[in-house]
Order: structure tokens, then sequence, then C-alpha cells
């Protein structure tokens, strides 16, 4: 077998989809050649991060006791009546999926776009109000989606070891709010112009490239509202 | 066995073979969906359509099965979110390329200076993936993380099984192209 034929079944042969001599010829070229056999380990450790990136976020998941009494509503032959007129009313699926669940399920989005908050932090003097405001609207609107995005002098309260003015550490209270699903987004550009390293970043933020433009494309592109505590 | 007809036992069989799935369905609608909130109302809509056709379910695999149909669901659902393929051809020569910019894809054994490295790392990779066309993001978590076989994807994509090996050598050559373009492009940010 030559490099060149081996190549194109390098993909195949990590991926275990070769019939045995196939499989056997490429392992034979691989002891021989230093070149395709880095190949080779270079598509494993690209295997490897790409994994990594893309297996589930922990929480992600629907709600599955939600789901379960989803379907035994669509279980009960009454309801199903129901649906299949608001069906011939002409309805749109997903819109019929979403009241169904709205009348019946209490603990399913209430609408087809659930509620969105982006709280925009650019200072961290605030930080500690920011928390409480976000905390008292989640006992509001228990359902909505949150998400804080920081930048400039807002990073602050989510790095290692930071704490407010009476020296109580932030980290607890951000990873309760994040346990409760709030989401912290930290602005990579500010990172770079403060000099601060990632590692320096607590582990219940994420990072975006710029969180000026996070808060807009969070408005424009999934309908989130704007709040500055 | 049951029968999957039988009213009383459909849904407590459906309960057992297709909702332990619902972390690959939500990951799946995840990675084809543009955000978190459309994915979930794509797993929900996917469910309720899994469940009304229950009945077509052969009982080999469930997994596979649901995933086809949440594929399904993101493409009716909201087929104007799918990207095509760019319009240059592939060409062979890109997977020669070599990529010693980022550690974790040059190194297998990565270093523990390495490792600390790798959290950044793969917030890249997953922006570097969504930038990919819709049909290269389905392999790739279909082989990668749900690890299917080639014939599976292929039935879950209703393609050829030579289309899914050449779309994966795509998305696995175009995904490390952008890796190698993002580090050349540093400098002059």
């Amino acid at each position: 077998m030559n490099c060149a034929d081996a190549k194109k079944l390098l993909h195949p042969y990590l991926d275990e989809e070769l019939d045995a001599p196939s499989a056997i010829a490429v392992a034979e070229h691989l002891q021989q050649c230093a070149r395709c056999a880095a190949e080779l380990e270079r598509h494993k450790a690209a295997s490897g991060l790409i994994k990594a990136a893309m297996r589930p976020e922990p929480g992600a998941a629907v709600d599955l006791s939600a789901m379960r009494r989803m379907l035994e509503i669509e279980h009960r032959p009454a309801e199903a009546t129901h649906r299949r007129r608001w069906f011939a009313l002409g309805a749109p699926a997903l819109t019929v999926a979403a009241l169904l669940a709205w009348a019946l399920v209490p603990s399913l989005p209430g609408s087809g776009r659930s509620e969105r908050y982006v709280y925009h932090i650019n200072s961290s003097d605030n930080a500690t109000s920011a928390l409480g405001n976000i905390a008292f609207h989640l006992e509001t609107a228990p359902k909505a989606h949150f998400v804080v995005v920081t930048h400039n002098e807002g990073v602050d309260f989510l790095l290692r070891g930071a704490s407010d003015g009476a020296g109580t550490p932030f980290q607890p209270r951000v990873a309760a709010l994040k346990e409760r699903g709030v989401q912290f987004r930290v602005c990579l550009n500010t990172l770079r112009v403060r000099h601060i390293p990632q590692q320096q970043v607590i582990a219940q933020a994420s990072f975006v490239p710029s969180g000026i433009a996070e808060v807009g494309r969070l408005q424009i592109e999934e309908g989130y509202a704007y709040l500055k505590p | 066995m049951n029968d999957p007809k039988s009213a009383p036992d459909r849904l407590q069989r459906f309960e057992q073979l297709i909702l332990p799935h619902i972390d690959a369905a939500t990951n799946l609608a995840r990675w084809l969906m543009p955000n978190r909130e459309d994915a979930q109302d794509v797993v929900q809509e996917a469910y309720l359509r899994a469940y009304r056709s229950f009945e077509s379910f052969r009982g080999d695999n469930g997994r596979a099965w649901l995933l086809a149909i949440v594929r399904n669901t993101c493409f009716t659902l909201h087929a104007k979110t799918r990207t095509h393929a760019p319009e240059e051809p592939f060409e062979e020569e890109t997977q020669e390329t070599v990529c010693e910019t980022l550690p974790g894809w040059a190194n297998a054994a990565a270093d523990p200076l390495a490792l600390l490295e790798r959290r950044s790392e793969i917030e890249l990779v997953k922006q570097l993936i969504r930038s990919l066309p819709f049909d290269h993001r389905e392999v790739l978590v279909l082989r990668e993380v749900e690890e299917l076989s080639y014939k599976e994807i292929a039935s879950i994509l209703g393609v050829p099984l030579g289309t899914v090996m050449s779309r994966l050598a795509r998305a696995r050559a175009l995904l490390e192209r952008k890796v190698t373009a993002h580090f050349h492009e540093v400098p002059r940010q």
C-alpha cells in the first residue's frame, strides 16, 4: 500500500470502519511509514478535541420529568382531540406543542419563546446589587433564561478570589446562580487588553470574543431583553 | 414481548426505549440549532413526533431512530438556519497542513502546561465547529460524540455510506484548516 491509498483510509481506520484485510494493510503501512503514522496521531488528537468540544454540556438537557408529563398528556385521547382541533385551525406544529405545554404542563416554557434577559455589567462596583437583582428576578420568573455578560471592569467579580467591599467572596453567589441556570460570560477582548490570563477567571464563567458584541447579538438574534443593573 | 400498539404498554415502552436518549437528542439539536432555546424547542417537538410515530419503531436502535427524528425536526422547523457548504472545492492537500499552534491538536499526549490551555482551546474548537456548515456539524456529532457507525449515520441522514465517509473527511479537514487559519490570523489582530 502506498501513502496516497493509506491517507484515504486513515479516518475509516481510526473509526474502525475498515474490513479486516484493509485494516491489516493500513497497519502494515503505518509501521513502515513514519509520515503516515504521524498523520494518524494528528487525526487522533483532533478527534479527541472534537469529542471534548462537542460532548453534551452538563445540565443542558431538557427537563426529563416535564417531558414525561408532556407525553402522558399526549397519551390521553381527550387532550389529543383538542390538539387535532388546533391543527385543523392551521396553527403551526410548534405553536401547538407550546400551547399544549403551556396549558397542561406547568414546568415547560410558557410560549414558543421563553422570557430571556441579558444583564450587562461593565463595572464590578455594583456586582453585589446585580447578583441580588438577578436572584430576585429569578424568584419572579423562575422559567426565564438569564445571561450575564461582563466586560471592562465588569469582569473583575468573576476572577478567582474576588470579593466585595465587605470582603465577602463573589464566587459562592455566582456558583449558586449558575446552579439555577444563570450563565456568566466574560469578554475575551477585555482579558487581552487588561492582560488577565483566562485561567484567572472562575470556572462558572464562559468566554465570548467580545462582551459588547454578545450583548448586541443576544438582543438581535436571540430576543433577549436588555437590563443594566 | 409487549405489543407496542397496545395503548397501556406504549407509553411505558416509549419511556424505556426512547426517553433515556434525551441527552443525545438535546446535544444534537444544540449543535444544529443557532441557540439553546431553539434547541430545547426542537427536542420537545421531536419527542412529540417520535411518540406519535412510535409504531414505526422496530426496536433495534432507539437512539439512532430518535436522532433521525431530531435531525429532521431541525430541518423542517428551522430550515432557514441551514448553512450550505462553501462553494470552494475540497482539496485533498489541505489534510497535509501540519498544525503546530494548537497543542491538543498536534500532540496526542498533552503536557501539564498544555492541559492548562486546553479549556480555552476547547472553547475555540467549539466556536470553529459552529462556523461549519450544517451537514458537517451533523456528521461530526453523530460520529465523534454518539460514536455511531458509518452505516447508522448513513441511515439517519438518508445518504449512501460513501457520502458519510467523504463528508466526515471534509468536515475534519475543513475544521483543521479553520484552526490553522485562526492561529495565523491572531498576530494581525
